[in-house]
């Protein structure tokens, strides 16, 4: 039995000292000089991502089974509530969609009339959330379909009701997702009533927040906001949220129109991106037409 | 016996056992949590095993598997490179301190050691996001996350400790006669 003694490890104490003080520099040095969007430390990220997917994915099944079973529990008992609520919402959206036929048709005579090119198709990719690595500084998910199922970064991905985030980095068979409510995610949106344009910023807390609201801007408490499609990488018209509350003439928070730390499956938009013109074009043009 | 005592393991797991719990709960932090608020907590739960790495450091490089193994969550849980790390090797220095005056301690020294450790290293975590322009930090959240961290200790610690104990490599605390 060896006992902890300060006198026989003095030694062995000031090398190992040394040795994580070494450590603690080189983090720092990690911390202070890899930016955070480095392509290649991107790239272990992806490749880990890749090889952890499956595991997490294995670990993550009783933590949703558990939690399915819990949300079972929950809805069994307002099952019969929740029934008259989604009979009447029925009603309401087969009006909805006769409507949105007659505009859709009539939509597509005005672009007719007026040459303007349609807006891009687009498709949905289903995809389940195999981990949540939200936390005070970071607020993402890792996602278990990748380049196989023809996921790309920039593409906007949506809960069961709206907006939630953009596809960030794409690996074989993951991706992983900023959601909008993380520190580093501005989205180009659009508030419907007032055609008023800003940048929806996350904070890393629950609620993002309206950025470039013009000044003179005429938001109020329970205006829809939308992806405004500026940036070409996102459809326009996608549901994300609506001002929570105008101060001052400045909205102060956005609810979203999805729960964002509980999601089990989410939607990738899966459009071609409007690519910019090639910078060269735009100078040959003006030289003509001097 | 009286007093806290460190105890050669008889198979090594002293080695292994605490590396594998830290891995494992560094893999165990991206799964999808029960939502609602908790989902917004950074619960601090591999800072447990490498505090006691930190009480049992007998090895040189011990703070280099720390440091790798704090860049892995930093890969992992999509934080910078380096943050974890940092916070990492800050726990582990400052468990190392410990280790002289935790001597002779009882179970509510280290407990109350362990709280003020994890206090100094969230500490360090949240000036080092004032300090970068891609990092913002719920306060509140983020501290209540050290005190979640804190109250869970020993339910982590002291089966980790009794494992150890049983293998031959544990402390023994004062009054465990």
């Amino acid at each position: 039995m060896a006992k902890l003694s300060a006198g026989t490890n003095d030694n062995r104490f000031v090398s190992a000292a040394g040795i994580a003080a070494i450590c603690v520099v080189l983090a720092l040095l990690l911390l202070f000089v890899l930016p955070r969007n480095n392509p290649q430390v991107e790239a272990v990220r992806v490749a880990v991502y890749d090889v952890i997917t499956p595991i997490i994915d294995l670990l993550s099944m009783p933590f949703v089974a558990l939690r399915n079973v819990g949300d079972s529990v929950n809805e069994m008992g307002a099952l019969r509530e929740l029934n008259e609520k989604l009979s009447a919402e029925n009603d309401v959206l087969r009006m909805q969609v006769a409507e949105l036929t007659q505009a859709k048709m009539l939509m597509q005579q005005y672009r007719e009339l007026l040459n303007i090119p349609a807006e891009p198709q687009f498709d949905i990719l289903p995809v389940r959330v195999v981990a949540d690595l939200s936390s005070p500084f970071v607020k993402t998910l890792i996602a278990n379909g990748g380049a196989n199922i023809g996921i790309e970064a920039g593409m906007a991905v949506m809960g069961t009701n709206g907006l939630i985030g953009r596809v960030t980095s794409v690996g074989a068979v993951s991706s992983r997702i900023l959601l909008v409510t993380d520190f580093n995610s501005n989205i180009p949106v659009v508030a419907l009533a007032s055609n008023v344009q800003a940048i929806l910023s996350g904070r890393n807390d629950k609620t993002p927040f309206l950025q470039y609201v013009p000044p003179k801007a005429t938001l109020k408490a329970g205006d829809l906001l939308v992806t405004s499609g500026r940036g070409g990488r996102m459809p326009i018209g996608l549901p994300v949220g609506t001002v929570r509350q105008v101060k001052d003439g400045q909205p102060t928070g956005v609810q979203l129109m999805d729960e964002v730390s509980n999601l089990t499956f989410v939607r990738v938009v899966k459009m071609k991106p409007v690519e910019a013109p090639p910078p060269g074009d735009g100078t040959q043009l003006s030289r003509q037409e001097r | 016996m009286g007093g806290y005592e460190t105890r050669s393991g008889k198979s090594g797991s002293i080695r292994f056992v605490p590396f594998a719990i830290l891995t494992i709960f560094i893999l165990l932090d991206g799964l999808p949590g029960l939502g609602g608020w908790v989902a917004h907590l950074e619960l601090g739960l591999f800072l447990i095993p490498l505090f006691y790495i930190g009480l049992h450091a007998e090895n040189d490089f011990t703070p280099v598997a720390v440091l790798v193994l704090g860049v892995l969550c930093d890969v992992l849980g999509d934080a910078p490179i380096g943050f974890w790390g940092v916070l990492f090797c800050v726990m582990y220095v400052l468990a190392v301190s410990q280790k002289q005056i935790l001597q002779n301690a009882d179970w509510g020294a280290y407990w109350t050691s362990f709280i003020v450790l994890v206090a100094a290293t969230y500490l360090v975590g949240y000036l080092i996001a004032l300090m970068r322009s891609d990092m913002q930090v719920a306060a509140g959240l983020y501290f209540v996350s050290a005190m979640v961290t804190g109250l869970v200790f020993p339910f982590i610690y002291y089966p980790l400790n009794w494992i150890q104990a049983d293998d031959g490599a544990g402390f023994s605390f004062r009054g465990d006669d």
